[in-house]
């Protein structure tokens, strides 16, 4: 069953909703909540003759919307106040970014942690200030410290003791260890200046970035919304001259270039994103299993194909992590070290 | 070293509300509520008239109520401050 | 999956099931409650199982929905029914973002609302749940909505929860047995049963209420009372609240007003009857 198709095609062309059925209404906001995208949804619907019921979700959908974005730009404010005097400019990634830079991306989506980008080598002054400022360890077990030290690309996560926010600081998209070797130093010498004291990742890394969290990063969990996030994105930066020539280059530059080609494939069957037929290439047999991976809801909301699902999820630890560490990290969690 | 220098925008992005003798605010860009009680709310003026460090302002404080101003009360200044700035309502530089 | 569609107040439900029997229950316990405005549910809620195998052997029962929490222990089949209004509560709890929540219990009579905060064990439910049969209608016993440019009370008329010592006192009280739900023993919550509230508060659940006195209720003790402060008031309606953060600068004018305009009194009481005869006489001294 992919009833996710249903959000991607109201987030796609908002009129079709129109024609909606009352037990599908109840489905779509369902689903919609699932996959977080119920803000974004509530945003493309705004200005449809919705049925009362409907346009009263939609009213909380977009209040929880305004919430998170509050406490996500404060959050980037209270991190510049804590990094600017030792001389730190972070990169703000994915919701943070698009949220502060007000991009169509950011509108109506729900942001998580803050997730930053700093240079490698100034990761130990970032993490004592941050730890001076009020944040603690989230994950404590001296394995997952180890662990998220020696063989990921972000220092472990941490949490605000008094607001209990979360902040991940990142030094480059992707483990050292992953099959994919992003550029971080051109990530970093490449960003763009958005306000002083805070950056952002210039259009074309933009995507990239995404594209890393939607394929390489993860389980493919919640990854309608990240492959939203790239069809807003792409639909702005297209309207850029040489947008597509920067991607491409990019793309090859951070060791991406078939994950952005399969991404841009994704974003056209889901969502008819116009993309550059050159870069995303000709369709793939396994294309398909990624469109049913991310349109994997029933009515209710709630993911179905479990087996589609633990195949995602090995083949993403496989991809950061090479198999005989997986099998020695696999291990030692089932331990409960 | 130097001093530490703080700094507000206090009442700017504030909505405040005198009640039962302290101050409810709720403070817009953190969506958080506060209940400020004295001295905090007379720190806040201060230093919104310009940015002091806790020395000078610990100065300007005991004027302003009229106590002496000795090394507790500039503890009790620096603990409030340090209050501050976790909340945001103050920045240090 | 079976279901049940059905609204209370301004809020619509679906609920599901994996298992038959407690949708069966739910849909006793709300006879007569109106289906949902234009036949559209806004809010799901769903009990299933943890596990697919926890679904027949030693079946377990897991709350979820909408809006879901990581920790929730998994309950027996037999409590299904206290599962899927625990599921239909966390939805509420979680997302409602219309009108500022108060966990609290309402009654209302002339137009005026009186409102009983209070956690689980503090006596508001069998306080309102009396009262509701007293003279005055029941609007709430878990969740009081309050409008936030209004400031009016909504009406939100769930099944009350009965504990313990509660359920023999109402039962002597209420002649239709058929308002009751199933006596559930052993729960997390010891032995429980639900009430419906009578036709006069499901008939008028759309009609709101100006809040015009707040009481504290403590059971379990000698009588006796005291007055709230404004900012003691302030800070307990929103220590009451799940949504007052998440709802911005437009829960803290609600709260602000209510705490401002509504006067509010703490009392303790050791029986129910001591209990309901103390709100009336703050109800009398209020005017009301």
């Amino acid at each position: 069953m992919m009833s996710a198709r249903r959000v991607a095609t109201a987030l796609a062309d908002p009129v079709s909703v129109l024609s909606l059925a009352p037990d599908q209404w109840t489905e779509l906001l369902a689903i919609a909540r699932a996959e977080r995208l119920d803000g974004s949804l509530a945003y493309r619907l705004a200005d449809l003759p919705l049925p009362a019921p409907v346009a009263q979700a939609l009213d909380e959908a977009r209040a929880q919307a305004e919430f998170g974005r509050t406490q996500a730009l404060w959050e980037v404010e209270m991190a510049r106040r804590v990094l600017a005097p030792i001389g730190i400019v972070p990169i703000l990634l994915k919701g943070s970014a698009f949220a502060f830079a007000s991009l169509p991306a950011g509108v109506g989506r729900l942001v998580g942690d803050l997730d930053i980008l700093v240079p490698r080598h100034r990761l130990d002054d970032a993490e004592a200030a941050l730890l001076a400022a009020g944040f603690e360890w989230a994950k404590t077990s001296a394995y997952d410290q180890a662990y998220y030290r020696r063989w990921m690309h972000e220092l472990p996560p941490l949490v605000h003791a008094d607001r209990g926010s979360m902040i991940d600081v990142h030094h480059s998209i992707l483990p050292p260890t992953a099959r994919p070797s992003p550029n971080a130093a051109a990530l970093i010498a490449d960003s763009v200046e958005i306000a002083a004291g805070i950056r952002i990742l210039n259009p074309a890394d933009m995507i990239v970035h995404a594209v890393t969290h939607l394929l390489a990063d993860g389980d493919m969990a919640g990854g309608l919304r990240n492959l939203w996030d790239i069809d807003r994105l792409l639909r702005l930066f297209a309207s850029t001259a040489d947008f597509w020539t920067m991607l491409g280059e990019r793309a090859v530059l951070h060791d991406m270039r078939e994950p952005v080609a399969l991404a841009l494939r994704l974003a056209d069957h889901i969502f008819a994103t116009p993309v550059e037929p050159r870069l995303a290439g000709y369709d793939r047999l396994r294309d398909g299993l990624y469109v049913r991976r991310l349109l994997a809801r029933d009515g209710w909301g709630r993911p179905t194909r479990p087996f589609t699902r633990l195949a995602f999820y090995v083949r993403s630890h496989w991809i950061r992590m090479p198999p005989l560490m997986l099998a020695r990290h696999l291990w030692t969690k089932a331990r409960g070290v | 070293m130097t001093a530490r220098v703080y700094r507000t925008d206090f009442p700017s992005h504030c909505r405040t509300h005198p009640i039962d003798g302290l101050l409810l605010v709720f403070h817009r860009p953190s969506g958080t509520t506060h209940f400020l009680d004295e001295p905090v709310p007379a720190m806040l003026a201060e230093l919104a008239r310009a940015p002091l460090d806790a020395a000078a302002l610990c100065v300007r404080l005991c004027e302003r109520i009229g106590i002496a101003h000795d090394e507790e009360a500039l503890a009790v200044v620096e603990a409030r401050l340090a209050e501050l700035v976790a909340s945001g309502l103050v920045v240090a530089s | 999956m079976h279901a049940l569609h059905l609204r209370v107040g301004p809020i619509s439900f679906r609920v599901g099931s994996a298992w038959r029997s407690p949708i069966a229950a739910l849909r006793l316990l709300y006879a007569g409650y109106p289906q949902p405005d234009e036949g559209i549910a806004t809010v799901t809620a769903r009990i299933g199982p943890p596990m697919p195998w926890r679904r027949w052997i030693r079946a377990q029962v897991a709350i979820a929905g909408d809006h879901s929490l990581p920790d929730t222990v998994p309950m027996a089949l037999r409590h299904g029914l206290l599962a899927a209004e625990m599921a239909m509560n966390m939805q509420v709890a979680l997302g409602e973002r219309r009108y500022l929540l108060l966990h609290a219990a309402a009654v209302e009579r002339g137009g005026k609302a009186v409102i009983l905060p209070g956690e689980s064990g503090s006596g508001k439910s069998t306080l309102a749940a009396l009262l509701g049969e007293s003279g005055w209608r029941l609007m709430a016993d878990e969740f009081v909505l309050i409008d936030l440019v209004s400031g009016l009370a909504r009406p939100f008329p769930r099944a009350i929860s009965l504990k313990n010592s509660a359920i023999a006192e109402m039962e002597s009280r209420i002649g239709d047995p058929t308002r009751f739900g199933p006596h559930l023993a052993d729960t997390p919550k010891g032995a429980l049963r639900h009430l419906r509230p009578n036709a006069e508060a499901i008939a008028r659940m759309d009609e709101p209420a100006r809040p015009a006195l707040i009481l504290f209720p403590s059971f379990g003790f000698d009588p006796a009372s005291d007055g709230v402060s404004r900012s003691e008031l302030f800070m307990r309606l929103t220590e009451g609240s799940t949504n007052y953060v998440a709802l911005g600068q437009a829960g803290f004018e609600a709260t602000l007003r209510l705490a401002e305009t509504v006067p509010a009194a703490r009392f303790a009481y050791p029986n129910s009857a001591t209990g309901v005869a103390i709100v009336e006489q703050f109800c009398a001294e209020a005017g009301l």
